[in-house]
């Protein structure tokens, strides 16, 4: 592989924010370190990045030495601070972390990402509640941080507050009205809340994610199950129950096609689907 | 009417070095900012402001996402008639206001910065045009390769009086105008940043007046949150 | 390498959009010694002007990158849950992660069989 296509990789991760932390530390040990003059600017955000990914899968070794660059080039940054909490925390010495955290900001109050570090410290420690409470009181401030909403949002997941979670999702909503996949993760939040009315809501926002992205399939399936729910429920108004059960016929019809197109006509593993589905039917409507 | 001949020398010795040293007092001029001016200082509250009247824009624009229950709760973290969070920082901006006003004027430290400022940006300029005005005189020095009118008379040849001159010759000193104003979207090509940037944030006077608009603002942003009629709109599945 | 090659086709291009500049001014100046009325350029001169300038445009097209989708809702057509749900503010590291390096220590050993 030329390094730069592996450049190009690393920068497409960057820029999604995928995981992918050992793939990540390969390609620069075996590929970019040699060639890590090339990258001009982009040098030292590789480094950050790989620095990371590299504490993810406990590589210490490859760790300290980009950090060594970084913070022999930057001095005194707090980005290159927030990498020794990191640091700290693979060591899994959290109080020590939380010291650095704390003493971070104090020195530069208006900065976010010290202490969206610190309620990370608290979540790995396993204190939920704690972190929950800190991030309530960072987005207090910092209101429009949509990671930490999302982050909240899991958190509340987390600790099977169902409503509150939903909330978040919503604040994230507000800020990305095109992303399916927010209006996914919303309806499936309102899903497992259950009741006529959250069911009703979620099968919605299902909806509303499928017309966004026709291709997402999960939400194709959360549009069968919420209205086939909704037709169940015995709170629902016959017209009403009309079109739910028009609704989740529909969303039926269109998996099957989905599955047909993708596994070629009279596959044997689609009679198994159908039958499957059937079930899926049975139980959400006796639950 | 005949054809001026212009002295092809001219090209090199006035037009092109007069776009070069307008261009390097601009490049010295972003220089001489960063070094004088440090970022601009901003505390939490002015964050917290800022970011809730960000949070109330989109929930201007895109508030049709939500049910009607969720978008109503939001409405009133922002506007309830006591706790809301406008309310409250209104509240509290009118009896900060007149500290800070008054106390301006006596903070040495912001008028020192007051004059740094203007010796940054109104000195240098003023240099240079003296420079022009009195190396290259009144000089045609370039032509436009298209007719306008003769209204653009006064503004093309700045310095050169001939009533019969036509209008598309343009004098040495307007050379110099139209280097001065196109320089500094050429300087934010070539440096990346432009001295604008960091001057208006950094004048008390603009701090002030940036303060004063968020105040502003926030008014307008309630006002448009109260009026704002709630109306869901997402659609039913059936589409096909 | 492919963005080379634009990008000699665009540096052909304005090499040649010079040339075309510099011929126009060396006609002028002809014409101007040997007296004559400037009507207008010859044609090769326009011709040549007008072909460089289509290479240079599309030179610069393919060197200035990708071209993006318009509608907004096509570039999150390919996303996932999977990328969506990282958070790299709130990574945390005691996971599987740490027992499947390559330096990995288990603090104790268990006194099972091997």
């Amino acid at each position: 592989m030329h390094w730069s296509e592996a450049r190009d990789i690393i920068r497409k991760w960057r820029e999604e924010n995928a995981r992918n932390s050992i793939e990540l530390v390969e390609l620069w040990e075996d590929i970019l370190k040699p060639k890590a003059y090339k990258l001009g600017d982009e040098h030292y955000l590789v480094l950050e990045q790989v620095c990371t990914a590299a504490f993810d899968c406990n590589r210490l070794d490859v760790a300290t030495d980009c950090l060594q660059v970084l913070s022999s080039k930057f001095p005194g940054s707090v980005r290159i601070a927030l990498l020794q909490v990191l640091h700290l925390e693979a060591l899994e010495r959290y109080d020590d972390a939380l010291n650095l955290v704390d003493s971070i900001i104090k020195r530069d109050e208006t900065n976010a990402a010290p202490r969206k570090r610190r309620v990370a410290i608290l979540k790995a420690q396993g204190k939920t509640v704690e972190a929950i409470k800190d991030l309530s009181e960072y987005l207090k401030v910092f209101m429009v941080d949509q990671e930490a909403w999302q982050e909240l949002c899991e958190l509340y997941l987390c600790e099977q507050e169902y409503g509150k979670a939903a909330f978040c999702m919503e604040e994230l909503l507000l800020h990305n009205p095109h992303n399916h996949l927010y209006h996914q993760r919303l309806a499936e939040i309102k899903y497992t809340q259950g009741g006529f009315e959250n069911m009703d809501i979620a099968r919605l926002y299902f909806c509303q994610s499928y017309k966004l992205n026709p291709k997402n399939i999960r939400s194709l399936y959360g549009i069968f199950l919420s209205s086939a729910n909704v037709a169940a429920s015995q709170k629902c108004t016959s017209s009403k129950k009309k079109e739910a059960n028009q609704l989740s016929v529909w969303a039926l019809k269109q998996i099957n096609e989905r599955y047909r197109d993708a596994r070629g006509k009279n596959d044997e593993a689609l009679d198994s689907l159908e039958n499957n589905l059937g079930l899926l039917h049975l139980n959400s409507t006796t639950s | 009417m005949t054809e001026l001949l212009l002295d092809s020398n001219i090209r090199i010795f006035v037009n092109f070095s007069m776009a070069l040293t307008i261009f390097l007092i601009r490049i010295l001029r972003v220089y001489m900012i960063k070094l004088f001016f440090q970022e601009e200082f901003i505390d939490l509250r002015n964050i917290q402001c800022i970011q809730a009247l960000q949070r109330a824009e989109a929930l201007l624009n895109n508030g049709h996402v939500l049910i009607r229950r969720s978008f109503i709760s939001r409405k009133l973290f922002f506007c309830h008639e006591s706790r809301g969070f406008f309310t409250i920082y209104e509240a509290k901006n009118t009896k900060n206001e007149e500290e800070s006003m008054s106390s301006f004027f006596k903070d040495l430290g912001a008028l020192a910065e007051y004059c740094r400022n203007n010796l940054v940006s109104v000195v240098p300029p003023i240099l240079a045009g003296t420079w022009v005005h009195f190396t290259f005189g009144d000089l045609i020095c370039t032509k436009i390769p298209f007719f306008i009118t003769q209204q653009f008379k006064a503004i093309l040849q700045a310095g050169v009086d001939v009533r019969d001159l036509d209008a598309y010759w343009v004098s040495s000193s307007s050379w110099y105008f139209i280097n001065h104003f196109s320089s500094s979207s050429i300087s934010r090509i070539f440096l990346g940043c432009d001295e604008n940037d960091h001057i208006e944030p950094s004048s008390p006077r603009a701090v002030a007046a940036l303060f004063k608009e968020t105040k502003e603002k926030v008014l307008s942003m309630r006002e448009n949150l109260e009026i704002y009629k709630h109306k869901w709109s997402l659609l039913n599945g059936f589409e096909d | 390498m492919a963005s080379s090659y634009y990008r000699a086709i665009t540096f052909l291009g304005l090499f040649s959009l010079l040339h075309a500049a510099y011929s126009a001014a060396q006609h002028r100046s002809y014409l101007r010694i040997t007296g004559q009325e400037f009507t207008s350029l010859p044609s090769d001169i326009i011709i040549q002007g007008i072909i460089s300038l289509f290479l240079t445009m599309y030179g610069v097209i393919h060197i200035a990158g990708e071209f993006k989708e318009i509608r907004a809702t096509v570039e999150l057509e390919s996303r996932t849950w999977e990328t969506q749900k990282n958070l790299p503010s709130f990574y945390i590291f005691n996971h599987r992660g740490k027992a499947l390096s390559p330096t990995y220590m288990p603090e104790y050993r268990s006194n099972g069989s091997s």
